[in-house]
């Protein structure tokens, strides 16, 4: 098992640093240079003097290769460097920014998990009726509709329509309880969470109908077993392998996904600043951003692939 | 914007493009499903800011919360870049002088007031001698000493963690000497005859305070404006409350917090449902909707900022100036106004907003909206029908609908037979794009206060600004250069004037560029916000300003 683990990981590492370059490079080629941007502040054209003293204040006058290793170093020390325009360190900007995000994914995985599992089961065991087509239904709406289209739909019904929940942002001003920002969290976390909570259901189902068809389904079955007792204890359990994986890639999702839904809904997160990132060309803050992210997916997947392990054995012996 | 109206303001927060990607193409796109939403639900609703602070008293107290839609990134003046970031400081940090309300006429601030030697090298500024910062440490001459060696002298201990930006708006000055304990004298390198205006964006941080906090300085902003730093939190919202030993007036609300919605249908969400009081440079879409609702008021303020064509004057079809005059009169710019931006720009005749004290009306006369004269002037110059390549960004601070603006001038183009085949490119990478010599015939934007028509004139039509700089009409013209040098450095003001008007009657005949129109401040204001109005010096200004319960 930890020799299973210790593969798993090693083979993360390349992954993460391979993801980092890439995210590297298209910053770097990219056109739109910060150092013009930041000059182009100044009325009057900036002369090569002051350009290369800009370039050379962010580091960016080095060949590409000596800047891509340089904050490699850095980050494996755990330094993600400064920010070219909130000239402060990118750690603190990171962790402020992960726990809204971290919020908002576990939001919206609460919202997904129970609604995705429930549905399909109910799906599949009311299979073919009018509560199977409907449950059929929304899911595919579910998977269809954009969601920053239906971040917009929610805050016009719930937060102008109806008044029940707030708008947009983490907080309210004034207030930043438990109940204020869990009532913040709702509709974003929903909008984040329709997706995967159609995929799981979409998932769960069919697994659920393929278990079902069991032989040893069939034997509990006849061996008089109740039918909720024969869905919980012998089919459900062996439909939790597929669930799971595909759980851990919806994690993954929520992670990266949650951009539009912060752009939304104003969210203090990992999304938002990537976004604002990108638009000021404030590559040290892309680059972390995007780096812990796909961090976060390849973490994530790793301990999916360890739980499977755990839960069905024959995982394990194979490998 | 604020207190940095020529400089910062200007180009930077263009240039950021802080809604470029957000607010431009998302942000157009999301606010149009939300408009019929938005009508609906603007009848009898009358829940905003409902979780303010009640107000006290008439005429004074209360909450405002303000929705800037893009982050503050820095709150030291020193090293600040946008002008989002420049409507916080301008609560918080004051120069010796400032703009009488109103207006962009100087009047006295931290100083009650100066003189300068006949030569216009010595500015000579007396203190007023009960300010003190919100650390309760005074402000004197000392202090602007501190300020000015921060800023410019490399050797000063604080200097790497206070020259990032402002510097350049000041490389005409060479020192400054502290004369007794509340006279400064600033020496300059060189006359310049909008020295006091400029003076306005230079901001007094305390000294006590860059040195207790240093790098931490851009988290604890310590001025003496008439509201003092609260807290930062992070990602949601700066709060300042109410400085009662301010010196010049009573500041008139309890607490300003300052939030930045960047998606456009969250800004309008955010105002409607109340949370937010007033919103910063909101869209046409927005704008249109807030203007039929009873609950809120559209409040827009002139600036000095031009939208317009610039056409490469190197590049064949546009080297004889009949070509170019022929696209001067072929664009139909009430329309755009009204049709396409909902009256937040209005028509732009010449290069200059009337707003700009050294506006020529005269520019007024040279082009109507006249397609037959421009067919007209076509046929004379020979234009051969080749088709222009022209690019528009997509958004971009300042840029307002680009797209959009494009399309309909496309179609203006077509109908005096001139074909163009737009090509839209990313706000950050456009800006790269229009500096290259082979760029035709470009959208492009530059927003300032009508303050200084120098960063104007030097800021895209000089030969200075030739590419790198953003002259991409690529037009250098000899008595234009002349003439903008005479505005810039003459210290005569009726000699200034009569240069300044010549220089925008040459634009006019010579056609570089096509002026289309000049954005004006648009905010969507709370009817509960008392008092509030725009600038033209495009300070957020606040004072006198309250919020009703």
């Amino acid at each position: 098992m930890a020799s299973y683990v210790l593969r798993r990981v090693s083979q993360a590492v390349p992954i993460a640093v391979l993801t980092s370059l890439v995210v590297f490079l298209m910053l770097h080629l990219a056109p739109g240079d910060p150092v013009v941007i930041i000059l182009s502040a100044k009325p009057q054209a900036y002369t090569q003097e002051e350009f290369d003293r800009v370039e050379k204040s962010l580091g960016l006058d080095k060949p590409l290769a000596v800047q891509y290793v340089t904050w490699l170093g850095d980050v494996v020390r755990g330094d993600f460097g400064e920010s070219f325009y909130l000239r402060r360190e990118i750690r603190g900007l990171l962790v402020q920014r992960m726990e809204a995000t971290l919020f908002l994914a576990f939001g919206a995985l609460i919202f997904s998990l129970p609604v995705g599992i429930l549905g399909g089961v109910v799906s599949s065991m009311k299979r073919g009726s009018i509560l199977d087509r409907t449950i059929n239904a929304v899911v595919v709406a579910g998977v269809a509709v954009p969601t920053f289209a239906l971040g917009l739909f929610l805050i016009v019904l719930f937060g102008l329509k109806i008044e029940l929940l707030p708008v947009g942002g983490m907080t309210s001003f004034g207030d930043g309880g438990v109940v204020d920002r869990l009532r913040h969290l709702v509709l974003p976390a929903i909008s984040l969470g329709v997706g995967p909570a159609a995929i799981i259901a979409r998932l769960t189902r069919s697994a659920m109908l393929e278990v079902l068809n069991q032989d040893y389904v069939r034997t509990a079955r006849a061996k008089g077993l109740r039918n909720a007792i024969v869905v919980r204890r012998h089919a459900f359990r062996n439909v939790l392998i597929p669930v799971i994986t595909v759980i851990g890639l919806q994690v993954g999702f929520l992670l990266g996904g949650a951009v539009l839904v912060e752009v939304v809904f104003s969210w203090p997160g990992m999304g938002q600043m990537i976004v604002n990132g990108i638009q000021q060309r404030d590559f040290p803050v892309v680059q972390a951003g995007v780096l812990v992210v796909s961090l976060a997916f390849i973490v994530t997947n790793l301990v999916v692939d360890v739980l499977y392990a755990v839960v069905d054995p024959r995982i394990r012996h194979s490998r | 914007m604020a207190d940095q109206p020529a400089i910062t303001k200007g180009i930077l927060d263009k240039m950021v493009g802080r809604r470029a990607l957000v607010g431009g193409a998302l942000g157009t796109a999301l606010a149009l499903p939300l408009a019929p939403a938005l009508t609906a639900q603007a009848a009898g609703d009358t829940r905003s800011a409902r979780r303010a602070a009640p107000a006290q008293t008439e005429g004074k107290g209360g909450t405002i919360v303000i929705d800037l839609g893009s982050e503050v990134e820095n709150l030291d003046p020193h090293q600040q870049l946008t002008g989002t970031t420049a409507m916080v400081n301008a609560q918080l940090f004051e120069g010796l002088v400032r703009f009488k309300p109103g207006t962009v006429e100087v009047e006295p601030c931290l100083a009650t007031s100066w003189e300068s030697s006949a030569d216009g090298l010595n500015w000579t500024f007396k203190l007023s001698e009960n300010v003190t910062f919100h650390d309760g440490t005074p402000f004197n001459a000392d202090a602007v000493k501190f300020n000015y060696d921060r800023q410019f002298d490399p050797n000063n201990e604080y200097y790497p963690l206070g020259q990032w930006s402002g510097t350049y708006a000041f490389n005409f000055l060479s020192g400054v000497t502290v004369v007794d304990p509340y006279t400064v004298t600033f020496t300059l390198a060189t006359p310049f005859n909008k020295f006091l205006e400029r003076m306005n964006t230079m901001l007094f941080v305390s000294p006590a305070a860059v040195q207790q906090y240093r790098e931490a300085m851009i988290e604890h902003p310590v001025g003496t404006g008439p509201y003092k730093f609260d807290r930062w939190d992070k990602g949601q919202q700066v709060v300042l409350s109410r400085f009662d030993q301010y010196h010049k007036y009573e500041p008139t609300l309890d607490q300003v917090v300052f939030k930045a919605i960047p998606e456009a249908g969250a800004r309008a969400a955010a105002l409607l449902s109340g949370d937010v009081h007033l919103a910063v440079e909101i869209t046409p879409e927005i704008a249109e909707q807030l203007s039929t609702n009873d609950q809120f008021q559209v409040v827009t303020g002139p600036t000095g900022a031009l939208w317009f064509l610039a056409m490469n004057v190197e590049f064949e079809a546009f080297k004889d100036k009949r070509v170019r005059q022929a696209l001067n009169f072929a664009i139909d710019k009430e329309t755009i106004c009204s049709a396409i931006l909902n009256d937040t720009a209005s028509v732009g005749f010449g290069p200059l907003s009337p707003a700009y004290p050294d506006y020529n009306p005269k520019v007024e006369e040279y082009y109507s909206y006249d397609p037959e004269r421009a067919k007209q002037l076509l046929q004379e110059a020979g234009y051969a029908g080749e088709t222009i390549a022209f690019r528009t960004s997509i958004g971009g601070s300042g840029m307002l609908s680009p797209e959009e603006m494009a399309t309909f001038i496309q179609d203006n183009l077509r109908e005096i037979g001139v074909t163009t085949e737009i090509e839209v490119i990313e706000f950050v990478s456009w800006m790269d794009a229009i500096r290259n010599p082979q760029n035709e015939l470009t959208v492009m934007s530059w927003n300032l206060a009508p303050i200084e028509p120098d960063l104007m004139f030097n800021g895209i039509l000089s030969k200075a600004s030739l590419p790198p700089g953003f002259n991409t009409s690529y037009w250098v013209n000899d008595e234009f250069e002349a003439l903008i040098e005479t505005g810039r450095s003459s210290l005569d003001p009726a000699e200034v004037t009569t240069a300044y008007h010549r220089a925008q009657e040459i634009v006019m005949e010579e056609a570089p560029i096509v002026p289309v129109c000049h954005r004006l401040q648009v905010y969507g204001v709370s009817k509960l916000v008392q008092n509030f109005t725009a600038q033209p010096s495009l300070e957020f200004l606040l004072k006198g300003v309250w919020v009703s319960e």
